[in-house]
């Protein structure tokens, strides 16, 4: 066996490996909170669709969690390129074995992904804002689940291949299909999907805070949003905190043995464990004390913190099943100091326009807070986040183009006066 | 050990994995360097628009920066993307290579990529919102992105091309600065303000609520990006000026499929300029959007036609003088020779259902070996098909021909392996040609009969 195992790429590291596995579980987790949102999103809104579309609130909500869909799946896309190069640095060998494995269910995912991102073009422009969907766009809907839920699938395979080399020679053979699909796998992808669940509750209900504050017209909307969106997350912890035990005690006494036995790895992971208690308990709290967010503000920091958790300990588990044919140590590092350099220069500066531009946001205006009476200017109807389809572009009353040539004359934009800067409120609402 | 043909192998039938690769990649170029050149055009209109107050091009560059959303952020991520997971399926070492001599590299554009998709985004979003100043700004940033994530994968791209000194050295900035990276940085900046320009003049025509009027002087503003095309003959002599002697040759009629596709992309390219030129600037014709569409036609055959022969030519090898294309480190040609490349192979061997190369009778041999050294590149008998290719040979030819592969053809690096393997390899090839013949005699039969 030991002989198949492709060895480490001969140009070796450039930095310490330990700072790949730390940019790779941040990075991880960012994809996975965005990844989390369309997979998890997407079955809510499926649900939600089929079973409770008729009620006018529900059907509005699903209408503003598919307009932030596009921007989510763009970010869940980039967010995915770093820990992909990471993983490739780090346990390439096995990645790229795995993939090959699998070819063609490996590379449907590009093509299902793309399916699903026009679809969601689609779904945002067939379904009015309030109003029970068609037929038609429900059925859509569906597809997308199904097409997300196939794509979790293929990876959580590809991840199980990965920890499995003694599979690999049959498979290649033909004489074992390359998907796995043992009860293990059924846990950790489960596991997955609840997880998932939890997260997209979390970003429901902040797509609720931000309508209710923001967009007097989706008050009530983002009410529902906000309530249901922690029911979601309530059931999604408490389900993949069963799953996943039932999934660690199946891994078999020695990976058990090798897990808890690793110092600092370990001690994350049942940090990690802790915490999501603590995120199930600060969920209930602010079930029940609807009016005051701080609550679910800190259950998103703490899910976050379990996230990262959950993240090292699966990296964890992955090398203790390696351990037989391959340890971090056998990749050589060549330090190369001023490339790293380059990445973290470039790192800061694009954090630093990230920031100027979020300053920039703040100087756009939301709606004038009302106080209970809905304003139904189009405008009002969370275009913020509104989707670049001919509707929406159509319902923005105001002409930029107007507006720009009342003042293109003045060059010199530090004149221009911002219309009410500093106290308008500001979209730290989550923008995707 | 040397780290070579150490995978196991993705087979695709027919098309082979260098096309699927191929695909991929020539959408994926074309779009993301329209992204880079909208980026730049859209910015530099605006601020001319904010100066000059032409409202109508403010107007279009509002509906246009939705084009840029819909299309290349997302057809430009998923295929970008696509590149990754086809060439680690087809060429899973020379992916691993580039990873790691160059992930901080990769991990830089990386950024760029997400101020780009961030700033993009913004930049939609807040038209009529921001002042023109600081809208524009946003739009800046955007299109500074987007280029320097071209800055950044023009090093890697043209080092697999000419890597220089980076061979001896295997320093990052060597082999990123290496011979072609300024004048390859030109031509794709060339091409990625062409692609846009053709691209507003097809988008200015999909808008409908725009007069004649209006479409035309939208089409001469974005004319002018295509005026650089007319500097792509000398960029391409002083790109050629620099890739290694052997690929020059190839281009120079060494190899003719790479001198016509050369010349076709370069003629295309150039024509497509002066027509902007004389054309659109200083005749201010009008194009329809039958014409535009013809001209995203001819731009895009003529970016597939570059790339096709940027890939090519740099065959036989993936990353010049250091690995060849079926995966074989140049460094370690000598010593496969000597203990044969079965040995290094472990899974052309696993995959035939045999521990070690001694298990295999002569024909899985064969097929083993060519399996090893030449799959990437050939199919049976589809794309680059060897049964075609060798219909008809004489069985001595057959045995000739991987004596010689390199010399006569100038894609393929030399047979690499024992002699007991050429054997083998030979005589696996014969039996693919007695089939391919008997399947043709059956298929006349058949046909005279009916
Ligand atoms: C780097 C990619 C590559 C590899 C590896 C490769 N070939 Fe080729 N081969 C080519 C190309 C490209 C051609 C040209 C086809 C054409 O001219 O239409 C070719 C042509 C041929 C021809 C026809 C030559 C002629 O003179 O017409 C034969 C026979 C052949 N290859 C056999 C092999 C064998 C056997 C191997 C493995 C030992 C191999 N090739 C490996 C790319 C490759």
């Amino acid at each position: 066996m030991n002989g198949l195992i492709p060895t480490p790429d001969p140009l070796g590291a450039p930095s310490p490996t330990i700072i790949f596995q730390l940019l790779g579980w941040l990075t991880l987790v960012l994809h996975f909170a965005f990844m989390n949102f369309i997979l998890g999103g997407t079955l809510i809104v499926t649900i939600q669709e089929w079973l409770f579309g008729h009620r006018p609130v529900i059907a509005r909500a699903n209408s503003l969690m598919l307009k932030t869909m596009p921007v989510a799946l763009s970010m869940a896309i980039t967010m995915g390129v770093a820990p992909l190069l990471f993983v490739q640095v780090l346990h390439g060998q096995f990645f790229y074995s795995a993939n090959i494995m699998m070819g063609w269910y490996w590379m449907a995912i590009l093509g299902l992904v793309t399916v699903a991102f026009y679809l969601i073009y689609v779904l945002i422009s067939l379904r009015p804002l309030d109003g029970r969907a068609t037929l038609l766009s429900r059925l859509i809907v569906l597809v997308n689940a199904a097409i997300f839920i196939t794509v979790s699938l293929i990876f959580t395979n590809n991840a199980t291949l990965v920890e499995h080399p003694e599979l690999w020679a049959k498979i290649h053979a033909g004489e074992l299909s390359p998907l796995v699909m043992d009860t293990k796998f059924w846990m950790r992808w489960s596991h997955t999907v609840f997880g998932a669940l939890a997260v997209a509750g979390l970003w429901c209900s902040g797509i609720g805070l931000f309508q209710k504050r923001y967009h007097a017209a989706n008050r009530e909307a983002g009410e529902w949003m906000y309530r249901n969106g922690l029911y979601w997350a309530k059931s999604g912890v408490f389900l993949a905190m069963i799953v996943g035990f039932i999934y660690l005690f199946t891994l078999g006494g020695d990976t058990l043995k090798n897990f808890m036995g690793n110092g600092f790895m370990f001690v994350g992971w049942a940090v990690s464990v802790c915490t999501a208690f603590v995120g199930l308990a600060l969920m209930v709290m602010a079930t029940i004390k609807k009016d005051q967010p701080k609550y679910y503000w800190a259950a998103v920091a703490v899910v976050f913190i379990t996230l990262f958790g959950m993240v090292m300990g699966r990296d964890l588990l992955r090398y203790i099943a390696l351990e037989p044919y391959y340890t971090l140590s056998d990749l050589t590092v060549r330090p190369h100091v001023s490339s790293l350099a380059l990445f973290l220069g470039t790192f800061v500066i694009g954090l630093l326009i990230l920031a100027y531009m979020i300053r920039l946001l703040w100087t756009v205006p939301g709606d004038p807070p009302t106080d209970g009476a809905p304003q139904e200017t189009p405008a009002a109807a969370g275009e913020s986040i509104a989707a670049p389809v001919e509707e929406a572009a159509a319902a923005v009353p105001d002409e930029p183009a107007d507006e720009a040539s009342k003042v293109s004359d003045q060059s010199d934009d530090s004149v221009q006066k911002e219309p009410d800067e500093g106290e308008e409120p500001k979209p730290d609402a989550p923008q995707a | 050990m040397p780290h070579t043909i150490q995978y196991p192998i993705w087979d695709v039938p027919i098309i082979g994995g260098g096309m699927v690769i191929a695909i991929i990649a020539i959408v994926h170029v074309t779009f993301a360097h329209f992204t880079v050149g909208a980026g730049l055009f859209t910015a530099w209109a605006e601020w001319k628009a904010n100066r000059k107050g032409d409202t109508l091009m403010l107007k279009f560059l509002k509906d246009f920066s939705r084009y840029i959303i819909l299309l290349p952020f997302i057809f430009g991520a998923l295929t970008g993307v696509g590149i990754w997971f086809s060439i680690a399926l087809v060429s899973p070492d020379a992916t691993s290579a580039l990873i790691h001599q160059y992930v901080w590299g990769w991990a830089t554009e990386w950024v760029f990529f997400i101020v780009e998709i961030i700033s993009g985004y913004i930049y939609y979003y807040t038209w009529g919102k921001l002042t023109p100043g600081r809208h524009n700004v946003i739009g800046w940033i955007y299109a500074f992105a987007a280029y320097m994530s071209l800055v950044i994968i023009n090093g890697i791209l043209t080092f697999m091309l000419s890597p220089g000194g980076w061979v001896v050295n295997q320093e990052f900035w060597t082999g990123f600065f290496n011979p072609t990276y300024w004048p390859s940085l030109l031509l794709r900046t060339i091409s990625a303000m062409s692609l846009a320009g053709i691209f507003i003049a097809v988008a200015a025509n999909t808008l409908y609520d725009y007069t004649r009027e209006e479409r035309h002087h939208i089409i001469t503003e974005g004319g002018k990006f295509l005026i650089p095309l007319i500097l792509m003959i000398p960029a391409s002599i002083w790109f050629l000026a620099n890739i290694p002697e052997a690929s020059a040759r190839m281009v120079k009629g060494g190899a003719i499929a790479m001198t016509l596709f050369f010349m076709f992309g370069l003629a295309a390219s150039t024509l497509v300029g002066l027509y902007a030129y004389f054309g659109l600037i200083l005749k201010r014709r009008y194009i329809n959007l039958e014409t535009a569409l013809l001209l995203g036609a001819i731009a895009f055959i003529a970016t597939g036609a570059m790339e096709f022969v940027r890939e090519g030519v740099r065959k036989p090898y993936v990353i010049y003088d250091y690995m060849y294309s079926n995966g074989i480190l140049v460094k370690d040609a000598d010593r496969l020779n000597q203990e044969g490349v079965l040995t290094f192979a472990p899974w052309t061997v696993a995959r035939l259902g045999a521990n070690s190369p001694d298990q295999l009778t002569h024909e899985q041999l064969g097929q083993a070996v060519y399996a090893a050294q030449c799959s990437r590149c050939h199919t049976i008998d589809g794309v680059n098909g060897i049964k075609p290719l060798i219909w008809g040979w004489p069985e001595d030819s057959i045995k000739h021909n991987l004596d010689t592969l390199h010399t006569e053809q100038p894609y393929m690096p030399p047979f690499i392996g024992t002699s007991a393997e050429k054997q083998a390899l030979a005589d696996y090839l014969k039996g693919l040609q007695d089939q391919y013949e008997s399947a043709k005699a059956n298929s006349t039969r058949e046909s005279t009969r009916s």
